[in-house]
């Protein structure tokens, strides 16, 4: 099982697909590395921006992770376009398009608070630590207790 | 399993996290098939590129 998180953003950025990242990727650009089985992504809602995703996870060919036969259809990105989840296995890892959870707040919201940060000379926005915080602490599943602790400490380990 | 089309106009917070739930567990499924040696190689993995993420450099300047 593969998990390429640089070949991932790469397709993203190069499929112009605009997005911010959050999750357990987001933790390890804030606090700590950590094993995380995925990339999350909030999407801008934009339907062309979206319709630029579906290409891309399905260039990699995406299927879903609860229903493996089943690729990013018509019927798929049309539920995507209003607002549903999708969760795809593609042949470079996991990825967890988020547009709807409690807790975790609107694109532009994201995108407007987010750090510019690259791996391996790929850009991409990750969520502010602050917005991260918020979303962990209304998760509050043992693992999100978990990151709030990394969270708290200084970034640098400094400070005691 | 929700059906994605069917659920697509009606999908609550509460299905969102109910689903969020049920890929947790498949994954953890999946990831149980692995053996001690593969997991530990992945998490390897995981960790050089998680590592390698630094802050942006800023373009044209």
């Amino acid at each position: 099982m593969v998990f390429d998180l640089a070949g991932l953003l790469r397709a993203l950025v190069e499929g112009e697909v605009r997005f911010v990242v959050i999750g357990g990727i987001a933790v390890a650009a804030h606090a700590a590395v950590r094993a995380t089985e995925d990339l999350d992504v909030v999407p801008d809602p934009d339907l062309e921006n979206l319709d630029r995703l579906c290409n891309v996870l399905s260039g990699l060919d995406a299927t879903l992770l609860l229903n493996p036969q089943r690729t990013l259809d018509a019927e798929v990105r049309a539920a995507l376009q209003r607002g549903r989840n999708v969760t795809v296995s593609t042949r470079l890892g996991d990825v967890d398009v988020v547009q709807r959870l409690p807790g975790v707040p609107q694109f532009a919201a994201l995108r407007e608070d987010a750090v510019d940060v690259e791996i391996f000379g790929v850009p991409f926005h990750v969520c502010s630590r602050r917005h991260l915080i918020e979303m962990k602490r209304a998760r509050g599943s043992s693992l999100d207790l978990a990151d709030l602790e990394r969270l708290a400490d200084p970034p640098d380990g400094g400070g005691g | 399993m929700m059906d994605i089309a069917m659920q697509a106009e009606s999908f609550t917070d509460a299905d969102a996290v109910r689903e969020a739930a049920e890929v947790r567990v498949r994954r953890a499924e999946r990831d149980g098939a692995l053996a001690p040696s593969q997991r530990l190689e992945r998490v390897h993995e995981l960790c050089r590129q998680l590592a390698a993420i630094r802050p942006a450099t800023p373009a044209g300047r």
